[in-house]
């Protein structure tokens, strides 16, 4: 039965016993979303296997003309990113109100730089005329290919930005609640399940960075 | 309720792991292993992923229903690509003379 309650109001939804068993709702739900986000990302990963297989070398050669620099340096602030949102979650735990909001805003001002900087190398790829459609250029060989590699490259990543900017939306709402100690008062499910969102998106760019960025060696 | 806290020195261990293992598959690809640099990549890929999903998203302290919604999704993963592979990879099989090299352009003319 619901006795646990704040002045905000009930801690538990109707529709559950306790709040254990809520929590455990809002994680399994999350982690159904992960694995059809899976798959939503694995058709991608997988159009990407079969051209890759098909032109190896052009695959390579098109890899060269990314900024690796920059996205090397993405997926270390993501990596950090991550880590902040881990502790963040560990503070909502431990009712850490002024840690919690400071480590939701340092993970969505590190998901603020990531696109930046991400907005910087589409930026360079456009000028270098390396967006697919009909002002396309490449001086090597099979340019049709490239332009297939480079399709792939901005469906991906493209996809996963739209992913990182959900993600920033939602740590800067969660931040400004947080102030409020909306989690800070028994349940920090709405946390914990953003927490596994952004731990899933960083995984996705943890196998991006080695497709796009690396592939062939440099 | 079940307790998930852990001390922040594990999470900035992990931190450094994936931070080290970032720097090892990004050298790597500076020298040539033809074949090998791939599944280096996706091996170094593979190992930075079950460390967040183990340390980061907690699935070490997590209950077998979640266990399994985890892994519902790499196993149909798993599915997607081995039908898929296995379609384009044999269709040279069927082909009268397989002793030519499968030409790319023949893989679309398939409905």
């Amino acid at each position: 039965m619901n006795t646990m309650s704040t002045a905000g109001g009930s801690l538990v939804a109707e529709q559950f016993e306790d709040i254990e068993q809520q929590r455990s709702a809002a994680q399994l739900g999350m982690w159904i979303f992960l694995a059809t986000e899976v798959l939503f990302f694995g058709g991608l990963f997988l159009g990407y296997t079969v051209y890759r297989s098909l032109y190896p070398q052009t695959f390579a050669a098109a890899s060269h003309h990314t900024e690796v620099i920059l996205g090397g340096t993405n997926t270390g602030i993501l990596l950090f990113s991550s880590t902040l949102m881990a502790l963040a979650v560990r503070a909502a735990e431990l009712r850490n109100r002024k840690q919690l909001v400071w480590l939701l805003l340092g993970t969505a001002f590190l998901g603020i730089v990531f696109m930046t900087i991400k907005g910087v190398e589409y930026h360079k790829e456009f000028l270098e005329h390396l967006v697919p459609g009909s002002r396309f250029e490449w001086h090597e060989a099979n340019r049709s290919h490239a332009e297939i590699f480079f399709w792939l490259y901005f469906a991906m990543t493209g996809l996963h930005a739209i992913h990182v900017t959900v993600g920033i939306f939602v740590l800067l709402t969660l931040a400004a609640l947080a102030c409020l100690g909306k989690f800070t008062g028994g349940n920090y499910t709405s946390v914990e399940v953003t927490g596994l969102y952004w731990h899933f998106v960083d995984i996705v760019w943890i196998f991006l960075f080695p497709l796009m960025y690396l592939a062939g060696h440099r | 309720m079940e307790t998930i806290t852990l001390s922040p020195k594990l999470y900035w261990k992990t931190c450094g792991a994936l931070i080290a293992l970032l720097a090892l598959t990004w050298s790597i690809s500076y020298v040539n292993l033809g074949f090998f640099n791939l599944v280096i990549a996706l091996a170094i890929s593979i190992s930075k992923a079950l460390l967040v999903a183990l340390f980061f998203m907690h699935i070490r302290r997590s209950s077998r229903l979640l266990h399994l919604a985890a892994t519902a999704g790499v196993i149909w993963l798993l599915i997607l690509f081995s039908l898929t592979l296995g379609d384009y990879f044999t269709r040279d099989f069927l082909r009268p003379s397989s002793s030519h090299k499968v030409r790319p352009e023949q893989f679309h003319a398939a409905p």
